[in-house]
This record gives structure tokens, C-alpha cells and sequence, in this order.
């Protein structure tokens, strides 16, 4: 049987990552790549709920606004401009709403939990609108400073030098998410996903697995936040509503559930997508949809599907 | 010897329909008890009680000298009772060796593990070639589950339940569904089993219960009809009239 491990292509892709800004001659090529990895962290953070777990959430923007918001007020409302206590408290924020919801949400399974996760994304939604004083309600909150990178003074304010932090961030989470996955841990989980029944006669407290994966997911979900609204400088409530939530639910459904790799890789074909129809038509929406049509209805197993079943021919042919 | 599993007055009723009636049951440690009865009869109902599948309308449920009544399934386990389904529940789309692995590695505690490679146990992998190996099924441990023949999968079954080592183990029919041969390998397997590992079976063919059993309760209509010796069961003129048909 092979070994777990993080296979030599993620050295790979990782040099790539690492080399990119420094051979592009477009800056706009490194705003892109930014906005793909803060997506790609929120993906992921789906997949291990969605994927891994089965678990069906329709709200996971609730922690991407949570995170997001938290990173705003902090740096442009008080002022913190360091990334460590910024982090904390997102992190912080995105577990405690992952325990309240997650305690509720655990207990309901199938629709049911999608409504739920729904619902709790759209107070959030409804907070950030209503709570001027501390969101700027729909306006939004400007003035979102890229952050110090834990040594005081050591601004991440050049393209460059925020692509890699970023990208310090998307591989921390990779590797972190990518190890949970494989452990004994995450195995348990995909077992819950296929028949929690049997979970439970083999000893499993189901519920308790359950509420581990969806606060780990949801603290993930908060850094992918964080992550955008340094990347943006600001922070509005569409970024919380229930739309946000079906687009990384449609990112990790593109990719590949339960994969990891093909939650980015949706996320990747999502924004490259979007942004070459929105600059080719106005209708791009209408395309964006019969894409998904096709990869809901023919492409079950996503972008990684395709590839393993590619490569599988390959070599039997 | 003392009880291992006491059964006082065990009832269930789903809406008004009676499925078990005061049902009082004693099985001691070591002993391989057979449940054998009609359709219908509430056999399963009586393991799924027992295992914490359902809640029991009345009556109480011992185990180990502990009242275990209304505990649910994993709790059970803990405590040292494993069960298999009479319809297979597996985890179809991962192999055989994970859906032993996962059972193995709840009992183990090593579930808990978040951040070791899933591969990297060696006590996990050692007790899981073993339970495996003891069900003829470490050859086709690679194999998804889905692909594997039912009768693998009834001995899978099987496998799954003994990774978390009980010391009461409820077979519901596991010989159900297969060939004349298969049945009589897997009557095999189940008899090698350890002696000390309480067994109680529900079962339909007869040289199957005859092969294992040490004692046959009988039970038809929701209510222990008879209980003892399998020769003095066999003989009884009640069992001899509503089931063995003769």
C-alpha cells in the first residue's frame, strides 16, 4: 500500500507558485493569482465539510464575513496592523460562531442542515447591512490597510510582496488541511459520509466528529476572509450573502469534493472563467450557468475526476 | 458462570403494533446462543434494542452487570458490544481494509489522531490484517467494498464487528443470502472464533445453528416460546409446531 504523503507534485507546483511574480510581466496576472489562493483557502475550507464529511452547508460566506469583517474593523476602524493579532481574533471569532452554529446545526442533516447554515449566513448578511456603526452597513468598510507581516514595519504593501504572502497563508492551510485529511481523523470523516450508522454501531460519537470538522472549516472559511479583505482593502456585505456561499459551493463542486487539490482548482477556473466572459459579454452570467449545467450534470467527479479518469486511460492505453 | 447479558422484560411496541412482549432473556459469558423464530417473530427488533439502535418501550437491558438501557450505539461499542446488520452495511466506496481500519482504529483510540498519516499506525494495521486474515478476506483487502461478492461482503461484516474486540458479538442471519458452500465456510469461520467471545446469533439455516449453538431461544409473536439445549429445543412440541414445521 503506498504511503500518505505529500506527493512531489505540490514541490512542484509550489516552485512554480514561488517563482511566478518574478517572471510574469504582468502585474495583473499576480492580482489574479492572489485572488485564486484567498478563494482557494475558502474552498478548501468547504471541501472538508462538504467533501470530506458530506455535510451540505449553504452558509459557509457566514465565516468568510466573519473573518473578513473582523480583519476590516480591526485594521481599518482600531487601527491593528499587524497580521499576528489579527489572525487571532479571526480565528478566534470564526470558532466560537462555528461552535453556536455548529451545536444547532449538527443535530439536522440533508436539507435541513443546508437551511440552517443558510439562515445563519443571512444574519450575518443582515448585521453587516444593519450594524452601521460597525460595518458601515451597505457602503461597506473602506480603508483596509495591507497588513504588517508579524515583525513591525515589514508591510506587505508592493503586489509582489502580498502574492507571497498569500501565498504563505494558502500553503500553511494546504498542508494543514491536507495532513487533517489524511489522518486517522479525517478518514473517520469521510466514514461518517458514507454511512454514519455504521459510524456509530463501530463506536463513533458522530456528532462530536462532525462539530470538529465544521468549527475547523469554519476558522478556515474566517482566514480565507481575512485573507480577502487585505487582498480587496474592503469589505462590503455582498461578501457575506447567501450568493457568496453558492459560489464556493459551485468552486468545490467544479474542482472536485473531497479532494482538497480540486477545490483550487475550481476556484482557479471559476475566477479565470468569470473574468474572461465578464470582459468578452455582459451576459456572462448566462455561460457561467450552462458551465455549471454541464459540470453538475456530466462531470460528477470534477476537474480532478477528469484528470485521474484521463490518466487512467493513459495508461492503459 | 455470570450473566453477560440479562434481558428483563424487554418490550417494544411501534404504534400500537406489539413487536416484543416482556421479553426475559439471560445469556452468560462465552456462551453462543442462537435466536431462531418466524418472520416477524422481533429478532432483529430484540438485537437492535440491545445494541442501542432503538429505545425500548419497556423492560431493561443488563450488560456486564451494568443497566445499559436506552444507551446509544457507540456507547454500546465502548462498553465491549458489536453487532453486524442482517442487510450489509458497509462502507461501500472505500476498501476492505478501511472499513476494518476505521472500526479498528475507534477502538484503539488512534481516531483521535489528527495530524499522523492514517497509514502510519503499526497496531492499527497489525489488528486490522489480523481481523481480516480471521474472515479470509486479507487477499481482497485492496478491493472497494462495492466490488467485492456478497458473500465477501457478508464476511465482512463480520470483520468489521470483531475490530473493536467485544466481548458480546450479535450476528443478525450472517450466513443469509449465500451458497450452500459459502455458508458452510463462513459457519466455519464463526466457529473458530474465540471461545471466550459471547455469541448471539440469529439465524434461519438449521445445520447452521445446530453447528454453533450451545443453547436456542425461540421466538415467535414477540414472546420467548422456548428456551434451552439445542436437542431439548428441537424436541419440544411447541417450537416443533409453530416453526420447525413438523
Amino acid at each position: 500500500m503506498s504511503k500518505v504523503r505529500l506527493q512531489p507534485g505540490y514541490a512542484v507546483a509550489l516552485l512554480v507558485l514561488l517563482t511566478f511574480p518574478f517572471v510574469t510581466p504582468s502585474g495583473y496576472s499576480i492580482t489574479v493569482l492572489t485572488e485564486i489562493l484567498v478563494f482557494g483557502v475558502f474552498a478548501m475550507s468547504l471541501d472538508l465539510i462538504l467533501g470530506y464529511t458530506g455535510m451540505p452547508s449553504f452558509g459557509h460566506a457566514a465565516f468568510f464575513g466573519l473573518g473578513a469583517y473582523a480583519t476590516a474593523i480591526l485594521s481599518a476602524k482600531l487601527g491593528v496592523s499587524n497580521l499576528g493579532p489579527v489572525l487571532l481574533v479571526t480565528v478566534a471569532v470564526c470558532i466560537v460562531a462555528g461552535l453556536i452554529l455548529g451545536w444547532l446545526a449538527i443535530r439536522t442533516a440533508g436539507v435541513y442542515f443546508l437551511m440552517l447554515t443558510l439562515a445563519f449566513a443571512q444574519m450575518i448578511f443582515a448585521a453587516a447591512q444593519k450594524w452601521t456603526a460597525l460595518t458601515g452597513g451597505s457602503n461597506g468598510l473602506p480603508g483596509v490597510r495591507k497588513p504588517e507581516v508579524f515583525v513591525p514595519g515589514l508591510v506587505a504593501a508592493d503586489p509582489k510582496a502580498f502574492y507571497l504572502l498569500i501565498l504563505g497563508l494558502f500553503a500553511i492551510s494546504f498542508v494543514f488541511l491536507h495532513r487533517l485529511a489524511s489522518s486517522p481523523f479525517g478518514r473517520s470523516l469521510v466514514g461518517i459520509r458514507e454511512n454514519e450508522s455504521r459510524m456509530r454501531a463501530i463506536g463513533y460519537n458522530v456528532r462530536r466528529y462532525k462539530l470538529a470538522a465544521f468549527v475547523i472549516a469554519g476558522a478556515f472559511g474566517g482566514v480565507a476572509g481575512m485573507m480577502y479583505a487585505f487582498y480587496n482593502n474592503f469589505v462590503a456585505p455582498p461578501d457575506v450573502y447567501w450568493t457568496a456561499s453558492g459560489t464556493v459551493l459551485l468552486m468545490v463542486l467544479i474542482g472536485g469534493a473531497g479532494t482538497l487539490v480540486g477545490p483550487v482548482l475550481g476556484a482557479a477556473f471559476f475566477l479565470l472563467v468569470q473574468n474572461a466572459l465578464s470582459s468578452a459579454t455582459p451576459h456572462w452570467q448566462i455561460v457561467m450557468g450552462a458551465v455549471f449545467i454541464i459540470f453538475i450534470l456530466f462531470v460528477r467527479q470534477g476537474l480532478v475526476g477528469l484528470w485521474t479518469q484521463g490518466w487512467a486511460k493513459v495508461r492503459h492505453a | 458462570m455470570p450473566e453477560l447479558l440479562l434481558l428483563e422484560q424487554l418490550s417494544k411496541h411501534f404504534s400500537g403494533l406489539h413487536v416484543l412482549r416482556e421479553v426475559d432473556l439471560a445469556v452468560e459469558a462465552g456462551e453462543r446462543r442462537a435466536i431462531i423464530g418466524p418472520n416477524g417473530a422481533g429478532k432483529t427488533t430484540l438485537f437492535n434494542l440491545v445494541s442501542g439502535e432503538l429505545l425500548p418501550s419497556a423492560g431493561r437491558v443488563l450488560f456486564d452487570g451494568q443497566d445499559v438501557t436506552g444507551k446509544p450505539p457507540e456507547q454500546m461499542c465502548a462498553l465491549g458490544l458489536a453487532r453486524t446488520f442482517q442487510k450489509n452495511n458497509l462502507f461501500l466506496q472505500l476498501t476492505a481494509h478501511e472499513n476494518v481500519r476505521l472500526a479498528v482504529q475507534a477502538h484503539e483510540g488512534a481516531a483521535r489522531r489528527w495530524f499522523r498519516p492514517w497509514d502510519s499506525l503499526g497496531g492499527v494495521n497489525a489488528r486490522t490484517q489480523e481481523v481480516l486474515a480471521a474472515m479470509e478476506l486479507w487477499p481482497r483487502r485492496d478491493e472497494l467494498v462495492k466490488n467485492l461478492s456478497y458473500g465477501e461482503q457478508r464476511q465482512l461484516e463480520i470483520a468489521v464487528a470483531l475490530a473493536a474486540r467485544p466481548k458480546l458479538l450479535l450476528l443478525d442471519e450472517p450466513t443469509a443470502g449465500m451458497s450452500p458452500a459459502e455458508t458452510a465456510r463462513t459457519v466455519q469461520m464463526i466457529a473458530a472464533l474465540p471461545r471466550d467471545l459471547t455469541l448471539l446469533i440469529i439465524e434461519h439455516d438449521m445445520d447452521a445453528i445446530f453447528a454453533l449453538a450451545d443453547r436456542i431461544a425461540v421466538l415467535n409473536y414477540g414472546e420467548v416460546l422456548a428456551d434451552g439445549e439445542p436437542e431439548a429445543v428441537k424436541a419440544d412440541p411447541k417450537v416443533q409446531e409453530v416453526y420447525l414445521g413438523v
